[in-house]
């Protein structure tokens, strides 16, 4: 047998009696119980706790990134009109079959979803258990209890507005701006490697048009597809600009395409898209809406 | 005669079979079958991109999906050549050490119901709630935590972390003790542990078990020393060994190893540096493979992973430790009683999630 610890009297008497003793001491007389009684009391969850989501719908801009990135795919997006925001799209959530992994609380590029603690959701109906947009709405939310994701103010750029006059790129103390020309415009677009910023603001000082704002841009850990443009399939129809959650595709004009019409005239010139990048936040909805194969996106789903 | 203890018996935990044949009472034969709990969680993850797969990997065992999920980003991060910060490794080993006592106190829990001492697991589930407060502070959920990220950790710690973690380690410790008094004092609990189920050394190490039954055979065999991953290189801690490989060993080395892991704990929160938790990981893994080890509560946990250029992995292999170590069931068993089939294979602490996958 093995070395077993104290036999005899001692091991099988005292020992035993002296632990029983011990163990009623400090948690009958003196300690507090161990358990509650549930649905009086209840726990004290942690603010990170991962329960029901709320959705703010005024900083969420319906890019449905969070639908995509849902591993049960129990997300969807409902089109709705709201009177003060127009039409729009937001997400609604199928709780019953949600797994609460909070991957769709971390893809949101502008922190609109959140997760409460609020985890008595059982339901005898399962469309009750279907939270739509509007049941999820809770625009007070954001930034009260959980913490916001971190977020750096940085310039943002607004094409239509530029006018390509370097004056950006020139005064960026990091050189973290530069011009790259746009096929077919001949003009030429400032792109800001926001790896390197400092968020200093000379460059929206220098911006004579007002096209660079500061503006509060959340860290996002999750490396997005990005769109490109195929120039002979583009027509110009716009299509991707009115899909575009972020703003960050603009129509510019294509000089020396002008059609000449019967009377002599010129026509209107054609059209093309063109990406600003840093704002873009790889949704695939410019992939999607394009009719024509104009626009390739590797890695989103049709 | 051969006996039929499971698909649902008591003994199983979870879904399984084990056939045995008796003569008398005697064991003469011993057949496993696992399979019943196939999910096909391999298969599921071809269809997803990488950040989707860590909650499906945190399902593969309910006892600790912490290092299933950990393993997961490990093996990306060796496809794809992230290095993840300093500080995210220490929140993960910490993690992953918190994770390796709630395991071992749900197992002590379930083999103590099983041999009849009631009290254990009672105690054990309360002392275990305790690192499951901790883990839900950090992680935001009680069990499948969803925490690890390929390039780092999903958040920072709570600013109450470290004190949290110091007070349930020496509280642990204190637990420790009283709990040698309790089982090693049960002489019931004795009588069906000690000199039952024996495992040679050189069947253990031929069969591939791994993990506690392993240790428990006087094999020194620790993935975390002979070879480390994470920041365990910096830790200092001793790999738990016993020399009789019977029961009681393997008791012994987990209790061994909780005691350990509180020590690991210690040293993770007190050397954790500061800054960034987390880096940017890429979308797509390269054309190539990958390959994880980690020391999971139950053994070796290995990982595969090829990658096609894409978002998604062309295939994905887990190699459970269970799966292994079952095999070794009539190794253990022949020769013994039937009653005696409950402390044998409940003290391999058997995990049908990750078994089947």
């Amino acid at each position: 047998m093995a070395k077993r610890k104290g036999s005899g009297t001692l091991g099988l008497v005292v020992r035993p009696v002296r632990r029983t003793g011990k163990q009623v001491w400090s948690s009958l007389i003196r300690g507090k119980p161990n358990t509650i009684l549930y649905p009086y009391q209840k726990l004290d969850l942690p603010p990170t706790y991962r329960g029901k989501h709320t959705l703010d719908f005024k900083r969420c801009i319906g890019c449905s990134n969070c639908v995509q990135i849902c591993p049960n795919d129990c997300m969807w997006m409902e089109k709705l009109e709201d009177p003060e925001l127009g039409k729009i799209e937001r997400p609604g959530i199928d709780l019953g079959r949600c797994l609460f992994c909070g991957l769709c609380v971390e893809i949101c590029p502008t922190v609109a979803l959140h997760e409460t603690v609020e985890f008595e959701l059982a339901d005898r109906d399962r469309e009750k258990i279907k939270f739509g947009p509007k049941d999820l709405r809770d625009d007070t939310y954001a930034g009260q209890v959980v913490e916001e994701r971190q977020k750096r103010l940085l310039p943002v750029l607004d094409m239509s507005k530029c006018t390509s006059c370097e004056k950006c790129a020139g005064e960026c103390p990091e050189m973290c701006i530069a011009m790259m020309p746009i096929e077919g415009v001949g003009r030429s677009k400032p792109e800001i490697n926001y790896n390197k910023c400092t968020s200093e603001g000379k460059c929206v000082i220098a911006c004579p048009e007002k096209a660079l704002e500061m503006k509060d841009v959340y860290e996002s850990y999750f490396e997005m597809p990005e769109p490109k443009l195929v120039l002979q399939n583009c027509t110009g129809c716009g299509a991707c600009v009115r899909a575009c959650p972020a703003d960050a595709i603009y129509m510019m004009d294509m000089p020396g395409t002008e059609k000449v019409l019967k009377d002599g005239k010129k026509g209107k010139p054609k059209k093309r898209a063109v990406f600003v990048l840093e704002k873009c936040v790889g949704c695939g909805r410019c992939f999607r809406a394009c009719k024509f194969d104009a626009i390739e996106m590797p890695g989103v789903r049709e | 005669m051969w006996i039929n203890m499971g698909p649902q018996h008591p003994m199983t935990h979870g879904l399984w079979n084990l056939r045995v044949k008796v003569d008398g009472e005697t064991i003469v034969d011993a057949e496993p079958e696992v399979g019943y709990l196939h999910r096909g969680i391999e298969k599921l993850c071809e269809d997803r991109t990488y950040p989707q797969i860590i909650p499906i990997s945190d399902r593969l065992c309910y006892g600790s999906s912490m290092t299933w999920s950990h393993l997961f980003c490990l093996t990306v991060e060796d496809l794809m050549g992230v290095e993840v910060p300093e500080r995210a490794e220490y929140i993960r080993v910490a993690a992953i050490e918190m994770q390796r006592i709630a395991s071992h106190l749900m197992w002590l829990a379930a083999y103590a119901a099983d041999l009849g001492l009631m009290i254990g697991f009672i105690y054990t589930m309360r002392d275990r709630e305790v690192f499951i407060d901790i883990l839900q502070a950090l992680t935001g959920s009680r069990i499948t935590y969803n925490y690890p990220r390929i390039g780092g950790v999903a958040h920072d710690v709570p600013p109450t972390f470290g004190r949290d973690a110091l007070r349930a380690c020496s509280y642990m410790e204190k637990r420790l003790r009283e709990y040698e008094d309790l089982f090693d004092g049960s002489k019931v609990f004795m009588m069906r542990n000690v000199d039952v189920g024996k495992l040679r050394k050189e069947d253990a190490m031929n069969l591939g078990v791994t993990g506690p039954p392993l240790r428990a055979s006087d094999v020194r065999y620790d993935l975390r020393t002979d070879m480390p991953y994470s920041v365990y290189p910096e830790m200092d801690f001793d790999v738990a060994t016993h020399p009789d490989g019977d029961c009681y060993s393997r008791y012994r080395v987990r209790m061994i190893e909780m005691a350990e892991s509180c020590r690991i704990i210690r040293q993770a929160v007190q050397k954790m540096p500061k800054g960034k938790w987390r880096i940017r990981a890429p979308r797509n893994a390269p054309v190539g493979t990958g390959l994880g080890r980690v020391e999971d509560p139950r053994g070796e946990g290995m990982m595969y992973i090829v990658g096609d250029g894409t978002d998604r992995p062309y295939r994905v292999k887990i190699r459970s430790p269970i799966f292994v170590t079952v095999s070794a069931a009539p190794k253990m068993l022949i020769g013994y009683k039937l009653a005696d089939v409950v402390a044998i294979m409940g003290g391999l602490d058997m995990c049908i999630g990750e078994t089947d996958r």
